[in-house]
């Protein structure tokens, strides 16, 4: 099993000045310290308009800082919101490719559609379009990155012959995922040979099935790119601290704090009803939830909360299901202290990775004690 | 954390919602066309109380409903909601509610806090449009139009709970409503809603419409189970009232 970090930039109001380029700072020390732990990959989301939840609007450029910072960290671009009024298909190759030129070949591209009005509206798109835009813009981007021109007449886009440039480093391209939350994604993604990149935090049942119906399918697929992407990568909260007690508190703080923030969104489905925004995860859940009374938040089973322990037989479980990655979130608006966020991480290294055949941290990393003196 | 409404709640104008709870009311066969527009977030402020969140972006609701059979009799409802979040839980509060039946609006204001007031609701269902409209004294509040309805699976409408400002022997309290929908057949088509500056609150303008639907549902009324304090986040102040009243 691989480890990374995802990043949603969020930003605890109130906004100001210079509280934005603390958040980006730090994520980029998270990213350096997890390269430098061996963790194998880092995220950056893509998302428009949801303030405090999430300020990653640019991925691809937090991404290069992290990547001019690190050695062999791979790097997620995503998911790139595959809909036309967001960003034209060759846009999402070209920045994706420069990615993986400036990183030496580490980039790994997510599609996907966006889930909420807040972005969907924002920039005017249609909802019931946005299943059949990102199914054209993910058989093309692979061709951009391998053709050396490139023309297309089609539903959502049309481009007279063109070269897209730079093209990757990876060959033949970088690996191709896209963002699984409601069921049947993980269809659409093992028929396209996709990798499948699961966004809903927890839900080990519902994952469990996802994956069995996702391995079985991939073996019929029809690969939008030059070679199949066949892993699961799963998206959890991650705090690992030896007093079990005090890991609790603060992964609760984390894991309610984003888990407020989320729903504020304004999702498709209450504004505008569509099939192609047929009732998903997280919506779902948040429907249920709401004709009850507001019990408090509790951690759910396989989140990645607690003593190094509890977290290998977490993880643990999430391996026998056959999830291959897991990214983890490590902060919500700044809720854990920055030096107690890179504890986590070093102590998640050199307690939990070496249960999953990871090599033993070198000791070279810098400790928490190095960055007081 | 997320903002909160700004409203200074006064209970003078609310409704009084009397003692010992309520009973399910059933509203059988109802047609209920909302427009969906976007709205100013500063006015989706100012009107919220500070339990209740505002959505992210602010949206306003502009809603119909014209029911055949109910204990009152057939009526029509205009209403004019705003989206929020209880804590994290979808909700619309309701800021205006137009009534064409006495009976009905009595009802609705006593017993599940409705801030009805009595008006002319008008209801045009074409094929190529779906019209309706609310005035007082022969002045027109709002008017709602659907463009080119088109059918759409029953299951993808969803209608968040209501919060409704009311009197209550527990004092100033925000009633949550939660009908139940049964979703026979739903329309999907364009949204044009336009509003006397004046007659129903300006800063709920509409300025982005949405979408609209048209949909023939059942729907029950249920009796309030959770009540919440109008000036505390919804997390703290909401109760459960279906132990204690009866």
């Amino acid at each position: 099993m691989k480890f990374g970090i995802v990043f949603e930039v969020s930003v605890p109001r109130p906004f100001r000045p210079g509280v934005e380029k603390m958040v980006v700072d730090n994520c980029i020390e998270q990213a350096v310290l997890a390269d430098q732990l061996g963790f194998d990959q880092v995220w950056a989301v893509e998302h428009h308009f949801l303030e405090e939840i999430s300020h990653c609007s640019a991925p691809e450029m937090l991404l290069a800082a992290i990547a001019m910072r690190t050695e062999q960290i791979r790097l997620g671009l995503g998911i790139a919101v595959c809909v036309p009024q967001f960003s034209h298909p060759a846009r999402i190759a070209e920045r994706a490719a420069m990615l993986d030129v400036l990183s030496g070949g580490r980039a790994e591209i997510g599609t996907g559609r966006s889930a909420t009005w807040t972005e969907l509206g924002g920039f005017a798109a249609d909802p019931d379009e946005t299943k059949k835009t990102w199914d054209e813009y993910v058989r093309a981007i692979p061709r951009m990155w391998t053709q050396p021109t490139y023309s297309h007449q089609g539903r959502s886009f049309s481009m007279p012959e063109r070269a897209i440039v730079p093209k990757p480093l990876q060959d033949p391209h970088p690996p191709l995922w896209v963002a699984v939350t409601s069921p049947g994604t993980e269809v659409d993604a093992a028929d396209r040979g996709l990798g499948c990149l699961g966004l809903v935090v927890g839900g080990m049942k519902r994952q469990e099935k996802t994956i069995a119906t996702y391995r079985r399918r991939i073996q019929l697929c029809d690969p939008v790119g030059s070679f199949v992407n066949e892993q699961v990568n799963t998206v959890n909260f991650m705090y690992c601290h030896e007093d079990p007690a005090h890991a609790m508190k603060r992964g609760a703080e984390l894991s309610d704090h984003f888990n407020y923030l989320a729903p504020q969104q304004l999702f498709v489905k209450e504004i505008y009803p569509t099939q192609s925004y047929a009732t998903d995860g997280l919506f779902s859940a948040l429907r249920q939830e709401s004709t009850s009374s507001g019990d408090s938040m509790k951690i759910p089973d396989g989140i990645a909360i607690g003593d190094p322990e509890s977290l290998i037989r977490s993880l643990k479980q999430w391996e026998s299901i056959g999830v291959d990655r897991v990214v983890f979130i490590l902060n919500s608006v700044e809720t854990i202290p920055q030096a107690e966020v890179l504890d986590s991480l070093r102590l998640f290294a050199r307690e939990v990775m070496p249960a999953f055949g990871h090599p033993p941290v070198a000791g070279s990393v810098p400790t928490s004690a190095d960055e007081v003196a | 954390m997320p903002d909160f409404g700004t409203l200074a709640v006064d209970a003078a104008g609310a409704p009084a919602v009397g003692p010992g709870g309520t009973q399910p009311g059933a509203l059988t066969p109802a047609t209920h066309p909302p427009g969906n527009c976007g709205s100013s977030g500063a006015g989706q402020l100012a009107v919220l109380p500070p339990a209740l969140h505002p959505t992210s972006p602010p949206i306003a609701i502009w809603q119909l409903l014209q029911v055949e059979e109910s204990p009152w009799g057939p009526f029509r409802l205009a209403s004019i909601r705003v989206g929020a979040r209880a804590a994290t839980k979808s909700r619309s509060f309701l800021v205006n509610a137009f009534v064409d039946n006495p009976r009905a609006g009595a009802a609705l204001r006593e017993s599940w806090g409705f801030p009805c007031i009595e008006a002319d609701v008008r209801l045009r269902v074409g094929h190529d449009r779906i019209s309706g409209w609310a005035s007082v004294a022969g002045a027109g509040c709002f008017d709602v139009e659907l463009e080119d309805p088109t059918p759409i699976a029953s299951g993808s409408v969803y209608y968040a709970p209501s919060m409704n400002l009311a009197r209550t022997p527990r004092g100033t309290k925000l009633l949550q409503v939660d009908p139940e929908y049964l979703v026979k057949t739903v329309a999907r088509g364009g949204a044009q809603v336009r509003h006397r500056p004046g007659a129903v609150d300006d800063r709920l303008a509409p300025t982005w419409p949405i979408s609209a639907t048209f949909a023939t549902v059942d729907i029950t009324l249920p009796a309030i189970r959770f009540v919440c304090d109008p000036d505390l986040p919804a997390a703290q102040g909401t109760e459960n009232v279906t132990q204690t009243d009866s």
